[in-house]
């Protein structure tokens, strides 16, 4: 009876028809623009190591990263000691690892201009100085050999990107070759592919050739600027707390939780406070990567709007319909009981 | 509803189906091409039994273990080099010939030289004999004024005893004067008692008459007024010349007028006998107070006036003896003055004297100083001229030799220039001592190296080869508790200091069962693993799926890990994806 009467309605006017047809239009442009927001949050490997950390394990992990300024005074002891807060932070609320076994990882890179030397071939190279975990956080495809790792004894090991390998060697399967800095002999330990995103490659385009080695190697030219940390996060914003009052990031450095950035309301956030980024106050330079996230908030920022702008007039359309139907049913109720009354 | 809708609704149902099984058919014939390229592309490799070489590098450079530079103190220009890089030498052997000139070195020694004699005889001239004359002079005007001053102190000298004598003296005259005084005092009094008693009665009788003399003259007035009122009364009776009332009152009158002066005359005539009786009284005492003056006089004249004239003598004496002890006094006086100054005289002339002796022990102190002083300077004036004299011997002698064999592995000097004084002209090394090489290692790295171990040296390709041995592990002075340094000796032809040596020092080979690239080796937080990748056979072909192995570490090189766990020889191992693998995730391996 229901449906019979709204199809009645529905065919006989056809104003609703094209209503219908624009709602209809409107929701498949929601799910696509949703679609493309899930999408793109899942574009950047780098910002979801948390579940990569976390494997099979039941904690629930966040990723923190802290951005320092260029002239940042934070050293390698500062971030042992820091550790050491970070294993405090957890007994308190009953976490311990294993033997054997770590509950948090974390990198530090610092970054510094290089000449390196195959021969009679030369590159000027962006070195990234690098701790021994910093290929957890950015996984990047390996054409050849390995990445630089904690079993390592020698802190003369590199990883040339293809380019540098390219330039230096003219080939990609290079792991073992030896090449030099200021005199100095290195083994390559591999050679990796660089994001292939296109936020990445935006990112990177200031840094054609990036080579990565041990960062005691250039801690002297290139100071701590970057550290990255996946820890557990019992509850909301734990692992952001700890790493915000208990790291040295002195004035101007800025702390960020990577695992939660692409959320909704975050993204929404950066709606709001729409070109404050813009605004530059606390001297840092961000890291590719990071510039990279960065981008691509701002484009998924764009998405959400459009995703909520699509879907203003099937809610409404929906609103609608449902105090249509409601009025109506009211009516039939109605009528059904006086319909009762006069048969009694 | 029209029989020609019916059959389009038909129609429209008859395309939807076709399009649907086309659809289906396209999908299930390129489900396997297109389930390949949604899946993960993986590159894996084999594990393998094998050995782990952790291997230490380093660089460093290559030093002689014994060389010596060849210098020479003076900057003298060169003349010829006799030797070449690489040129074996034997004592004595010629290196260099130096041009025949004087030296800057010895120019600027012998300007030294007159410089340093200058000084010396300058300082001669400073250190001749000091002069105290004016010192001396002082003094003896000092000790003058000081004799001057103790003659007028011996000539003013008054003793204590003179002095006390004549204190004494004025002091037994003023209790003489005091006893005469009272002496003569006592005289007086004793011979007046009668004197005075008569004179207290004779002053009394003197006013009992002048009081009686005072009443008798009244009366003497009151009589004669009786004595004129009866002769008026009489004189005014006789004259009377009325009636006899009034005679009757004036005969009244006249009769108590009459009456009155009797009266009066009666006590007249006893005031008479009264003032009478008096006067003879006060003659009568007159009389005895002369008698009694008269007696004292008689009586105490004579010894009162001895007594008085000692007492005038005594105080005459007195007037003396005061006079004589103020003398003393100002004499006294004269000589404590004279006697203080000539005590500040002597302070003075004592003080004088021993800043006299100071100055004297002071200079002398001096003397000896500038004497060692100039003995030093003498020594070194012949030092310096001793240096001249090698200088010039130099000078002539235009040769520098080598001093021990070896090979001249630098020369730092060409013909025409000059030398440094002390910089190295050439170094020789003794090639007999053989070379060696150190570079720091981590307390880590160390631990992987015994002594003995050879090293491979990594960047020298041409050439001979060279050995390596590893001689000592020795604590790295720069970096204490946490670094060591590696020291190789090196054994091999060419080899020469300054060469830089890249050495690769490994443990000793160990074999293991499994070995798995460095690759393929994933951490998370549930400890270490690696990812096998497994196949299993589908109608559509092989499947691949990674599947999570947790391992051990046991040992790790530049390339390969050791590992045991669940994994075997000819397992395949995961090393790297394109996409972030999930432990049971279907992938797809690298199509080479």
């Amino acid at each position: 009876m229901k449906d019979f009467h709204i199809k009645d309605f529905l065919l006989k006017k056809k104003i609703y028809c094209i209503l219908i047809l624009l709602n209809a239009l409107c929701l498949l442009a929601f799910s696509i623009f949703s679609f493309a927001y899930d999408g793109l949050s899942r574009q950047l490997l780098h910002e979801h190591q948390a579940e990569i950390w976390a494997g099979e394990s039941e904690e629930r992990y966040a990723q923190v990263s802290c951005f320092l300024p260029a002239d940042s005074s934070v050293t390698v002891e500062d971030i042992a000691a820091f550790r050491q807060k970070v294993d405090e932070k957890l007994l308190e609320v009953s976490l311990e690892a294993e033997e054997g076994k770590s509950l948090y990882i974390d990198a530090y890179s610092g970054e510094a201009k290089l000449n390196l030397k195959n021969g009679d071939r030369l590159a000027n190279v962006h070195a990234l100085g690098v701790s021994e975990n910093y290929f957890f956080f950015h996984n990047l495809f390996l054409r050849s050999g390995s990445y630089l790792t904690s079993w390592d004894l020698m802190q003369d090991r590199i990883v040339l990107d293809e380019n540098t390998a390219w330039n230096l060697f003219g080939s990609f399967d290079v792991a073992g070759m030896e090449l030099s800095i200021n005199g100095k002999p290195f083994v390559v330990a591999g050679v990796v592919k660089r994001d292939q995103h296109k936020v990445s490659k935006l990112a990177e385009e200031s840094t054609p050739s990036v080579v990565y080695l041990d960062y005691s190697v250039i801690a002297d030219q290139a100071p701590i600027r970057c550290y990255e940390l996946i820890m557990p996060n019992p509850i909301s914003d734990f692992a952001f707390s700890v790493v915000k009052e208990n790291f040295p990031i002195g004035e101007r450095g800025a702390v960020l939780e990577n695992s939660s950035r692409f959320r909704v309301p975050r993204i929404a956030d950066l709606f709001f406070d729409y070109g404050k980024r813009l605004m530059q106050t606390d001297g840092i330079i961000y890291p590719s990567w990071e510039n990279a996230a960065r981008l691509l908030e701002a484009r998924m920022s764009w998405l959400l709007l459009l995703a909520a702008i699509s879907a203003i007039l099937p809610l409404c359309s929906i609103l609608v319909v449902m105090v249509v139907l409601y009025r109506r049913l009211h009516l039939y109720i109605k009528e059904k009981i006086m319909d009762r009354r006069i048969a009694a | 509803m029209s029989e020609q809708d019916q059959v389009q609704k038909r129609a429209w149902v008859k395309n939807a189906a076709i399009v649907f099984l086309a659809v289906m058919l396209l999908l299930t014939l390129f489900s396997n091409t297109i389930l390949n390229h949604s899946l993960p592309e993986v590159a894996v490799r084999y594990a393998e039994s094998g050995s782990i070489n952790a291997k230490i590098r380093g660089t460093g450079t290559v030093t002689a273990n014994q060389s010596y530079e060849v210098s020479i103190p003076q900057t003298r220009r060169v003349e010829s080099v006799a030797v070449q890089v690489g040129d074996p030498v034997q004592a004595g052997d010629l290196l260099f010939t130096l041009a025949d000139s004087e030296s800057s070195e010895l120019e600027a020694a012998k300007a030294e030289l007159d410089a340093m004699v200058l000084a010396y005889r300058l300082a001669l001239i400073d250190t001749s004999s000091k002069d105290y004359a004016q010192d001396d002079h002082e003094i003896a005007q000092l000790q003058k004024k000081l004799q001057e001053a103790q003659t007028e102190s011996a000539a003013h000298y008054v003793s204590d005893a003179e002095l006390q004598q004549a204190k004494n003296k004025v002091t037994e005259l003023e209790a003489e004067i005091r006893e005469l005084t009272a002496e003569l005092a006592e005289l007086g009094e004793g011979s007046g008692g009668n004197l005075a008693e008569l004179k207290e009665q004779r002053d009394q009788l003197q006013h009992e008459f002048d009081a009686a003399e005072i009443a008798y003259r009244e009366e003497m007035a009151a009589l004669r007024e009786a004595a004129e009122a009866a002769r008026d009364a009489d004189l005014a009776l006789g004259i009377s010349s009325g009636g006899p009332v009034e005679v009757y009152m004036a005969a009244l009158a006249i009769t108590y007028a009459k009456a009155g002066m009797d009266e009066e005359l009666d006590a007249t005539g006893l005031l008479k006998t009264a003032v009478a009786a008096a006067y003879t009284e006060i003659t009568q005492l007159e009389g005895s107070l002369a008698a009694v003056k008269d007696k004292i006089k008689n009586d105490t004249s004579d010894e009162y006036e001895d007594v008085s004239e000692e007492l005038q003598d005594a105080q005459l004496e007195l007037e003396e003896a005061n006079t004589a002890l103020e003398l003393l006094n100002e004499k006294k006086e004269k000589w404590l003055l004279a006697d203080e100054s000539a005590e500040s005289y002597q302070e003075q002339l004592n003080e004088k004297l021993f800043a006299l002796a100071e100055q004297k022990k002071q200079d002398n102190k001096e003397q000896q100083k500038d004497s060692l002083n100039l003995a030093d300077q003498q020594k070194k004036i012949s030092e310096q001229q001793q240096k001249v004299n090698e200088l010039q011997a130099d000078s002539v002698s235009g040769t520098v030799v080598a001093t021990a064999p070896g090979v001249v592995t630098a020369i730092n000097v060409t013909a025409g220039n000059e030398t440094m004084p002390g910089e190295a002209m050439a170094v020789i090394e003794a090639q007999d001592l053989g070379y060696s090489l150190s570079f720091p290692v981590t307390l880590e790295q160390a631990k992987k190296v015994k002594v003995g171990d050879q090293a491979e040296v990594s960047n020298y390709y041409w050439g001979p080869s060279i050995t390596a041995t590893l001689t000592s592990v020795k604590n790295d002075p720069e970096n204490p508790g946490q670094g060591k340094v590696l020291n190789f000796r090196l054994d091999g032809e060419d080899i020469s200091a300054g060469m830089q040596l890249t050495l690769a020092i490994g443990q000793k080979s160990a074999n293991y069962d499994v070995i798995v690239p460095n690759s393929a080796l994933r951490t998370d937080a549930n400890g270490t693993f690696v990812l096998l990748v497994t196949a299993k056979s589908t109608p559509l072909g092989n499947r691949y799926y990674a599947n999570r192995v947790d391992v051990n570490v046991l040992a790790t090189d530049d390339i390969n890990s050791a590992v045991s766990g669940g994994i075997a020889s000819y397992d395949y191992v995961l090393t790297t994806s394109t996409k972030p693998i999930e432990p049971g995730q279907m992938v797809r391996l690298i199509e080479n």
